[in-house]
């Protein structure tokens, strides 16, 4: 699950840095002459779900469906359901991933604006990385945007913002 | 809209509602229950009564906070209890701040029943 633009607000402040994911993009900035910042992306441990999510399929009609867990819950609209062995079959348990992962989109660059001096701070509309936001109830939040600096070689994203995400007080 | 926020008290009302969770992800971003709002650093009801001011003295971030019941968070710096409102109704928010407006709430931006204006 991604969370929404929350840092927006230092998009008129700082300078902003696109965000690329296919190579024709990015061939066609690094032939306009820009610097950019390639990023392996890697699962970030922190964005796997807090529930298990079970498929089972039902012993009398073949059906699939899926679910939380075989006992009693609630979900939304006051429904409760469960899976009970004698009626279900458990066929798969995952942990769900709420970042994007890997597999889906392996890459992604950072396009350096020419104007940008080391050690500037910028906002990220789309980053690349997958940071916690926060969670809600058992679901994590990705951010989808940041705020970080360019250190000459690197963006360096500021994840402390991230930790201060939710008031307290 | 009615039934959504029914439920979303009765979630909270029960023991069970940290098992419970909106149907699809979207249901979370897409609810409008917006009866509590923060402009600045103050929250109003939806009379725009306001409630509280969050101002921590100390500038706690989630992170130093110890969780020590699912809905509650003991703050170190103060030695006092920190409500999770992300297991609380509106109206059990308001209840809570009308007995003790000093109370500490973490508040979660994301959580629909919040309308965080800039």
């Amino acid at each position: 699950m991604t969370g929404r633009r929350f840092y927006e607000r230092y998009a008129d402040k700082l300078v902003n840095v696109i965000s690329v994911k296919t190579l024709s993009e990015l061939n066609d900035y690094i032939a306009k002459g820009y610097k950019h910042v390639y990023i392996k992306r890697k699962i970030n441990p922190e964005l796997y779900s807090d529930y298990d999510l079970m498929t089972f399929r039902n012993k009398q009609t073949g059906l699939y469906s899926t679910g939380r867990q075989r006992e009693p819950y609630m979900v939304q609209y006051g429904r409760e359901i469960s899976f009970p062995e004698a009626e279900w079959d458990l066929v798969q348990t995952i942990q769900p991933y709420e970042g994007i992962h890997p597999e889906t989109q392996s890459w992604g660059a950072y396009i350096i604006p020419k104007e940008l001096e080391p050690m500037e701070s910028v906002y990220i509309p789309d980053l690349i990385e997958d940071f916690l936001l926060t969670s809600f109830w058992d679901h994590k939040i990705r951010a989808d945007d940041g705020v970080g600096i360019w250190t000459g070689k690197n963006i360096q994203v500021d994840k402390s913002l991230f930790d201060s995400y939710q008031l307290i007080g | 809209m009615v039934l959504v926020m029914a439920m979303m008290r009765l979630m909270a009302s029960q023991k069970s509602c940290l098992k419970s969770y909106p149907k699809k992800d979207s249901d979370i971003h897409d609810r409008k229950i917006h009866m509590l709002s923060i402009k600045g650093q103050t929250i109003f009801d939806e009379n725009g009564k306001r409630l509280k001011e969050i101002d921590c003295p100390h500038r706690v971030t989630t992170s130093e906070l110890q969780r020590v019941t699912p809905t509650k968070f003991l703050c170190e710096k103060c030695s006092k209890d920190i409500i999770d409102t992300d297991y609380f109704t509106e109206e059990q928010i308001i209840e809570i701040l009308n007995k003790d407006k000093e109370t500490c709430l973490k508040i979660n931006p994301i959580n629909p029943i919040f309308n965080i204006e800039e």
